[in-house]
């Protein structure tokens, strides 16, 4: 009797718990899957369902991948369903699977495809369910619909771009009217004049970078650039920067060389030429410019090490005072002994370079003196950078 | 209409902006050449018909017919299609440039990232005039 009464209360108190378990889960805002071991879902919550356009019932003793398609991409026709779940899932049911070891994985963006319906964006968490003994007994997802946020951001994308196009074409016809009187086109300039338009030329050309660097900053920080690699000679790509730059260097009393390896001397890295382009464009325009007055010398070099290319761009110039180092790659970051130096340049080379820099697969460093010079340094993995799709391009 | 008149190049040129329009207006008729203008990409197209110019000049971004439909017409147009182009935008993504050059353009420059005198340079090498007015 005794005995019955406590099954009975155990039993009760199971009940109470179980409801307020599913009362829990179909209150919250994340939709929640529930499978078992068998990969047959045992719960689906209303915003689960919600986010697959299904009832409940139907997918319930359903097998997970018979009620729920999941891809990267909903563009890319014949795109594999369910993708990074189904190893997950295989990994942790597998009879080997270490005991009272939980096995997580998130998906950052993925979109649930619905019959019929439009594909819902969702962010998600997957997480495997354990018993007493640590054994795996099923997993739960967790999904949340991002649409809004995709919305928001794809708002503030286009906010910039148009921004930045908008800034751009009353900033260039700026350009071509001093320019046109800078060259006397519409009259004689006296020398005072042509000094102040010389000077509003250089202005507004700086406006124009740094309106191109915000959009670059922007198409970066969104994970939108497309990074295309190919076989790149990198001494002919470093050569034919300081060559473009050749007239700036030297109005500036500097002297370059480029230095290879000997044991490599003409290196064929897997990189995407445009932006790697860039960020030597910018490492050596900004060793140029912090170059001290006389005799700066800059030398670039690249050195093979067991699993990546190493570049190097060394200067002797005014250096970077030591508490000041750690915010270098800050956005719109000027070291103190830079702010009397002209600037040229926007404030954001240095972030867009290690953005660009790991965005291929690489890191970026430098080790400083003050009044002594600046190095910095980044590497290329051996293998190369990957592919990375993307619909925009920096400019 | 004089010898001298009949001599000199037509640019055509197609651009909404009209601060720009006057620059180019400015550095080209100084130089010796009959600009044509319209600021958009309908009238442009119906005035090119009737008198091909010998080279044109065109913006992207305009209204009633953006440059990308503009140069479709042209380039299907048996009149017009063997006339050099050069685009001049704003728009600077590769993607824009890529598709605007393989739809038969001869030249494309970013406005904000071009001197004018590039661009003068430019014209004057398609029409064949050696001298330079920079």
């Amino acid at each position: 009797m005794e005995h019955k009464k406590r099954v009975a209360s155990s039993e009760r108190t199971h009940e109470v718990n179980r409801m307020s378990v599913e009362d829990m889960l179909s209150s919250i805002g994340e939709g929640i899957i529930i499978i078992d071991d068998k990969l047959h879902i045992t719960t689906v919550n209303t915003a689960a369902s919600r986010i697959l356009g299904k009832n409940a019932s139907l997918c319930l003793g359903e097998r997970i991948d018979a009620c729920f398609s999941l891809v990267d991409d909903p563009s890319v026709p014949g795109e594999r369903a369910i993708h990074a779940l189904e190893p997950f899932f295989q990994n942790a049911f597998s009879a080997d699977a270490p005991r009272h070891t939980s096995f997580t994985e998130s998906i950052p963006r993925a979109f649930v495809t619905r019959d019929g319906g439009e594909p819902v964006p969702v962010a998600l968490s997957i997480a495997t369910l354990h018993d007493a003994e640590g054994r795996v007994t099923g997993g739960i997802i967790a999904m949340r619909d991002i649409t809004a946020e995709i919305e928001n951001e794809k708002i503030k994308t286009e906010f910039v771009s148009i921004a930045s196009h908008q800034l751009s074409a009353p900033l260039g016809a700026i350009r071509w009217n001093i320019e046109m009187l800078l060259n006397q086109d519409i009259g004689p300039i006296t020398m005072e004049q042509r000094s102040a338009l010389t000077d509003i030329l250089e202005s507004n050309n700086r406006m124009i970078r740094l309106v191109s660097d915000l959009l670059n900053v922007s198409r970066l920080e969104s994970g939108r650039i497309r990074l295309s690699p190919e076989q790149t000679h990198i001494k002919k790509l470093i050569e034919d920067v300081v060559n473009e730059y050749k007239h700036y260097i030297m109005s500036r009393g500097c002297v370059v060389s480029v230095k290879m390896d000997p044991h490599n001397p003409d290196p064929v890295i897997n990189i995407d030429p445009i932006l790697i382009r860039q960020v030597i464009n910018n490492l050596i325009v900004n060793a140029v410019q912090y170059a001290s007055t006389a005799s700066s010398r800059i030398e670039i070099a690249v050195q093979k090490n067991d699993v990546d290319y190493q570049v190097s761009v060394w200067d002797n110039g005014i250096g970077i005072p030591e508490d000041e180092q750690k915010k270098i790659f800050t956005k719109f970051f000027r070291a103190d002994n830079a702010q009397s130096k002209e600037a040229i340049g926007t404030g954001l080379g240095l972030y867009i370079t290690k953005m660009i820099v790991e965005l291929s697969g690489g890191k970026m460093w430098f080790v400083s003196k003050q009044k002594e010079g600046t190095t910095f340094f980044f590497t290329i993995p051996i293998t190369g950078s990957a592919q990375h799709h993307g619909e925009v391009s920096l400019t | 209409m004089t010898s001298t008149e009949e001599k000199k190049p037509t640019v055509f040129i197609i651009e909404d902006d009209p601060f720009v329009l006057r620059i180019y207006q400015r550095k080209l008729g100084n130089s010796g050449i009959n600009v044509q203008l319209a600021t958009n990409g309908v009238e442009g197209f119906e005035r090119m018909k009737e008198a091909p110019p010998n080279l044109i000049l065109m913006d992207l971004v305009m209204p009633q017919k953006d440059g990308f439909e503009l140069i479709e017409d042209i380039k299907r147009t048996p009149s017009l299609q063997h006339i050099p182009i050069i685009v001049l935008s704003n728009l600077s993504q590769e993607k824009d440039i890529d598709r605007v050059k393989g739809m038969g353009v001869e030249e494309y420059f970013v406005k904000a990232h071009t001197s004018i005198h590039a661009v003068v340079d430019r014209v004057n090498q398609l029409l064949g005039i050696s001298e330079s007015h920079t």
